[in-house]
């Protein structure tokens, strides 16, 4: 098992780009995403979302995993919530009325066409927001995560933190493999999956409490090793100069005006209500 | 002096929790250019006089100080940890918890950014330091990705980054091949020749003695018990509780009964079967390792049901990635692993427990019940042993190790005994699903030299047991106690056989990141042939009886002190 972020990117046109153009990219993607609801322009963002993830050059076979988790989740979420939990539908236009398929048996939820696309409608948007983001974590130096933070404005006491969290998850992994191992020798089956889900947190208290315990042993070390190098005492440089070139602030103003696209979209088209595809309607 | 680092007057020092002191009326100069050495048992307040010294007491630990601790020629409580940073650069014992860069060049310029340093002059110093402490093949690559031996160089670098007057170093040597532990150390001596000063702790003190200290700060229980001279420290020095050169133990041993180790029996070895007998443990062209990363290159062997066999090697060699093979932990990509003349194949790691006790390094990594007694019968329920066979279960457990002298032992909980005991229980553990063979991951580490001879000498009278394999970076700790040495380099091995043939090439040690102990050279001058490897004190006697059947036969024998 590795959680451990890796700089998957490395020379990619993405990775070359200061790393503030990638955060704030997220942002106003998100932003701009989150006030589409027609299903043609959000297909639109995920073909962008899309390019701009490619241009990342992250090796699939090495986040394969990471894509089958996160599409699991939206899958779970979106179609969970927006088909089998309620049924309502957001973002019609005024008078819309819904076709319904049929009822869902037991629950008696209604299935429409609305509803069908309320629900592809979110998992498009989620499955762009994710691209967005996946360079992040695979195509910024994780030596530069501090800075990044620190010269987007946040104190650097908090801007280094997210630093020491990239450094330590492999730590950590490595350490709760350790105890995995030294519970297994002792013929404990990870595998096992009777009971339920208290029944199988309990399960997991030889795994959890050696490794907690011995992450707060090491991060007394850790705190007096910061300690030691004055961190945290006065005025701080940082050894990475962040520069916007040409094509950063390219990049980053063709975000802002995807942003603001949207909002002013929003509030003069019908870009924020949902667009029911002609061939989902039941004639 | 003007010049003078670090003066600490009559400082005695008790944590706030504590009940007793940890330092008591201690006084000592540092002055540029010197090396002291700090030795002493575990518990004997050599960590709590390096946070005096660096500042993190009082100012990160709390409690009772009285006395002073001037560094630069003022007081550690009127400066800042910032300040005392510039002077005194600090070396803790595990690397790994003390890198916080995710790059090499990251962790180099911590400090210097924490002191608000000109990015340029960081990158002087980058070029400049690398080359000193030879890491410029280290550049541009991420510390989770580096070996033990080069986190602790990256470490030594990062301090070199502040240049600081005085270098504090807390056991360097616990987590190092030996070889790679001479290179840090020809390291701390080039900044002495400098005119640094280095303060280094150390319990391994016959290979510290390389650094060639100017001064031994010898402590127990808080107290100074001798602070001069390295002649001076090897005449009071108790060879049980620190680790001194063959030569000189064996002086002290002619002088008279010497602490503990004058009545420390010989180390047993458990009894050598028939090797007709299917070996309990067999490789056969085993390729194995971590990810894309193949660690062993093809290894066979053969490991017998009545041995105890050590493993040696440099740093990422290899050394433990054989041993988890055995237990199905790392899995083979090629070749075949045999428990007692069956395939592992199919096997869980569960029932390859009965067979093989497998003791990790750190004692922390396991336990989690909150009394020894529901951490004892953890193993054998996972095992669906029977609920009225688990208190003889127990109490053979405690038993075996010893630990049932110990008051109310069956209701303490686990973290609250001493590391020591802690390493016990983790055997009583291991020892809970009555494997024939234990094998054991580095035992001697993070225990001092007394410690970790005991705690050896209780594992090889452990009753009923067959076999031991262990891997250990402590060479006379390995040869004393194994009837057999693997030898281990790049995946594969490269020596088998008894300790006393094993360690006869001796490049072929060498290369292997080994070094010729004063015990080695020893046993080769005073050992006859015939004779197993002896450890020191074993050793020391037998050439005391050959020193008193010499002057019984009217001559005095060839036993001058060092002639090996």
């Amino acid at each position: 098992m590795n959680f451990a972020p890796r700089y998957l990117g490395r020379g990619s046109w993405l990775a070359r780009r200061d790393p503030r153009v990638l955060v704030l990219a997220v942002v106003f993607f998100v932003f701009a995403a989150i006030q589409v609801w027609d299903i043609r322009l959000v297909a639109l963002l995920l073909v962008l979302a899309l390019a701009y993830y490619r241009s990342a050059r992250i090796p699939f076979r090495e986040v394969r995993r990471q894509w089958f988790i996160a599409i699991l989740f939206v899958s779970l979420l979106v179609f969970g919530n927006g088909i089998f939990a309620s049924g309502r539908v957001q973002r019609l236009p005024d008078g819309a009325v819904q076709h319904i398929y049929g009822y869902l048996p037991l629950l008696g939820t209604p299935i429409s066409a609305e509803s069908v696309t309320f629900a592809l409608t979110q998992f498009l948007r989620f499955m762009a927001m994710i691209a967005i983001g996946f360079p992040l974590a695979f195509a910024i130096d994780p030596a530069a995560f501090g800075v990044t933070f620190a010269r987007l404005g946040v104190p650097y006491r908090f801007a280094y933190a997210i630093d020491l969290t990239w450094r330590f998850i492999p730590s950590f992994a490595a350490d709760f493999r350790t105890t995995m191992d030294a519970q297994r020798v002792r013929g404990m089956d990870l595998g096992e999956r009777v009971g339920g889900p208290l029944a199988r947190l309990r399960r997991q208290v030889p795994i959890l409490v050696p490794t907690i315990v011995n992450a707060i042993a090491g991060a007394e070390d850790t705190i007096d090793a910061m300690d030691l190098r004055a961190f945290g005492t006065g005025r701080r440089t940082w050894i990475r100069e962040l520069r916007l070139d040409p094509t950063d602030r390219v990049v980053l103003l063709a975000f802002v005006a995807l942003f603001v696209v949207a909002t002013v979209a929003g509030f003069t088209t019908s870009s924020s209500f949902l667009w029911i595809p002609p061939f989902l309607i039941p004639s | 002096m003007p010049d003078r680092i670090v003066e600490i007057d009559r400082l005695s020092f008790r944590y706030r929790r504590a009940s007793e002191p940890a330092l008591i009326d201690l006084s000592l100069t540092i002055d540029p250019g010197e090396v002291l050495l700090v030795a002493g048992p575990s518990g004997c307040g050599k960590s709590t006089l390096i946070r005096a010294i660096n500042g993190l007491i009082p100012h990160a630990y709390p409690g009772e100080l009285t006395g002073s601790v001037l560094v630069d020629g003022r007081p550690t409580t009127e400066q800042k940890l910032r300040e005392i940073a510039r002077s005194v650069g600090t070396l803790l014992q595990d690397p790994a918890r003390q890198i916080v860069g995710a790059t090499v060049e990251a962790e180099m310029a911590f400090g210097p950014e924490n002191l608000g340093m000109d990015r340029s002059e960081m990158w002087r110093r980058i070029r400049e330091v690398s080359a000193t402490a030879g890491i410029e093949a280290l550049l541009g690559r991420e510390t989770a990705n580096l070996s033990g031996g080069e986190r602790q160089l990256l470490a030594m670098a990062g301090i070199l980054m502040l240049q600081p007057r005085l270098f504090v170093v807390d056991e360097p040597l616990a987590n190092l091949d030996p070889l790679t532990a001479a290179r840090l150390l020809s390291t701390l001596r080039h900044l002495a020749d400098e005119g640094h000063a280095v303060v280094i702790v150390e319990h391994r003190v016959e290979e510290a003695l390389d650094l060639r200290p100017d001064r031994v700060l010898y402590l127990d229980e808080g107290r100074t018990k001798y602070l001069g001279n390295v002649a001076g420290f090897l005449e009071v020095a108790d060879p049980s509780a620190v680790k001194l050169p063959f030569e000189v133990v064996l002086q002290r041993f002619r002088n008279g009964p010497v602490g503990a180790a004058a009545a420390a029996p010989t180390p047993p070895v458990l009894e050598v079967g028939d090797p007709a007998r299917a070996p309990r443990l067999e490789f056969r062209d085993v390729r194995a390792g971590w990810g894309e990363r193949e660690v062993l290159h093809g290894v066979s062997a053969k490991l017998g049901a009545r041995e105890v066999v050590a493993v040696l090697g440099p740093n990422g060699s290899g050394k433990t990635t054989l041993l988890r093979t055995a237990m199905g932990l790392t899995p083979t990509r090629v070749g075949e692993v045999l428990v007692d003349g069956t395939s592992i194949a199919g096997r869980s790691v569960a029932s390859l427990a009965t067979t093989f006790g497998f003791v990790f390094q750190s004692p922390s990594q396991m336990l989690f019940a909150r009394t020894v007694r529901d951490e004892l019968e953890f193993g054998p329920r996972n095992l669906k042993r029977p609920p009225e066979a688990l208190e003889g279960i127990v109490d053979a457990a405690l038993r075996r190790t010893s630990l049932d002298s110990l008051e109310d032992i069956r209701q303490r909980p686990p973290l609250t005994l001493s590391f020591g005991q802690q390493k016990r229980l983790a055997l009583a553990i291991a020892l809970a699903l009555e494997p024939p063979t234990l094998i054991l991951d580095e035992p001697s580490a993070g225990q001092d030299h007394r410690t970790a001879a005991l705690f050896m000498r209780e594992v090889l009278t452990i009753p009923g047991l067959e076999s031991i394999y262990l891997v250990t970076h402590d060479v006379d700790l390995a040869l004393a106690h194994a009837t057999r040495i693997l030898l281990f380099r790049d995946g594969q091995i490269v020596a088998d056989g008894p300790p006393g043939t094993v360690i006869e090439d001796e490049d072929r040690w060498t290369s292997c990141n080994l070094r010729r102990t004063s015990l080695i050279r020893a046993n080769a001058h005073w050992r006859s042939p015939e004779q197993r490897f002896l450890d020191t004190e074993a050793l020391a006697r037998l050439v005391l009886a050959r020193d008193g059947s010499a002057s019984g036969n009217g001559r005095k024998g060839d036993s001058s002190v060092g002639a090996p």
